[in-house]
């Protein structure tokens, strides 16, 4: 009788501990992923702007996050945008794309009207940006033109959009 | 070099240098990532056998390992949110690799000084080993410099000149592949000759 009781109250401990640890994390990563929402929004809308600003100086102002409602969410940032000379508007995407040099983030711009176009990689200057050039010849960046339109698609749009609304 | 050793080379470079990208900064994070690992797998094994939980052992072990993963991964979206774009899934595979789960599972039980100092050393290492890999590739295959700063990531082009260079190569994925194979080779032929110049001594002596 005193086995089993000490074996159950042993069991109950160690399972005690175990639930205890997994609430523990569960809470913590919880806490952290809450914390870092905006910071993942504003941190890559700053890296768009940088490559906008490299490629095409001061013709677009970024504007609000837009939700990717799919699995690539996770390795992308949606974002619309707007020229500042005649307010012609246009989605910018950050993806994480495999290339031959490991992954890279691109940055893309697309509208309805037409196809997306391939603008530059963050944080990458230098002999290698050389070589990638404006991508046309890069399977991989030829691969994500053609999906772009699918990710915009499943993007979800905001209830008020419009040139008050840019931030 | 024992078997052992080569085979934890092999699994640890396939499964931190190669697959990431050739630039110091993902070096840095990643090397910084695996130490912080192999210090809180350490600590809890330790914990796990103060509280005599051995039979739950893996599951909490690996549960702890992947949530300090994610943990990491949050840090970089809180700090650095292009890196945690750009690792994305290259930031798991130190956990999975047979490197941390090897020297986690593998050992016998120590003290724990005896087993932070142990395990550490070995992670330290390597980690030296991984940092100036990224440094050479960042610079002769990216022909740039990238480090942390409190801004962010800090670049410098070192090699700009617009004629694109063969080197570019070692900045590729295949040129990494290539550059572990040729270093691994070195290595392998170094020691040998070292063994064969121990055994010259003991014969003469």
């Amino acid at each position: 009788m005193m086995d089993t009781e000490n074996s159950s109250k042993k069991l109950l401990k160690q399972y005690g501990a175990l639930a205890g640890i997994i609430v523990g994390l569960f809470a913590l990563l919880t806490c952290v992923i809450l914390l870092s929402e905006n910071k993942w929004q504003n941190g890559l809308k700053e890296e768009i702007s940088r490559v906008l600003e490299e490629e095409a100086p001061g013709e677009w102002i970024v504007g609000e996050y837009i939700e990717i409602n799919a699995p690539v969410a996770l390795s992308s940032a949606c974002f619309q945008v707007r020229r500042k000379d005649n307010g012609a508007k246009k989605y910018a995407l950050i993806v994480r794309i495999e290339t031959i040099y490991g992954p890279l983030p691109a940055v893309f711009l697309y509208n309805d009207k037409s196809v997306a176009q391939f603008i530059g990689i963050a944080g990458l200057h230098g002999r290698v940006r050389k070589v990638i050039g404006n991508g046309k010849n890069d399977a991989k960046i030829n691969y994500w033109i053609k999906r772009i339109p699918d990710i915009v698609r499943n993007a979800e749009e905001p209830a008020f959009y419009g040139v008050g609304a840019m931030k | 070099m024992n078997k052992k050793s080569i085979y934890v080379y092999i699994a640890a470079t396939l499964a931190m240098v190669v697959p990431a990208p050739g630039r110091f900064v993902c070096g840095i994070i990643l090397v910084l990532e695996l130490n912080f690992l192999m210090l809180v797998g350490t600590f809890v094994k330790s914990f796990i056998y103060h509280f005599k939980l051995q039979t739950m052992e893996n599951v909490l072990l690996l549960s702890v390992l992947i949530a300090s993963t994610m943990l990491v991964r949050q840090i970089l979206v809180l700090t650095i949110p292009l890196m945690a774009l750009q690792l994305g899934f290259v930031l798991y595979l130190p956990t999975v690799s047979s490197f941390l789960i090897g020297y986690m599972f593998g050992s016998e039980k120590l003290p724990l000084c005896r087993e932070i100092s142990c395990n550490m050393f070995y992670s330290l290492f390597y980690s030296v080993f991984a940092l100036v890999f990224f440094l050479f590739r960042d610079i002769v295959g990216f022909g740039t410099i990238t480090l942390l700063t409190s801004h962010g990531i800090y670049e410098k082009v070192l090699f700009d000149s617009g004629k694109i260079s063969a080197l570019v190569f070692l900045g590729t994925i295949p040129g990494a592949l290539v550059c572990s194979s040729v270093i691994l080779i070195l290595h392998v032929y170094v020691i040998n000759k070292f063994k064969i110049l121990e055994n010259v001594e003991q014969i003469n002596g």
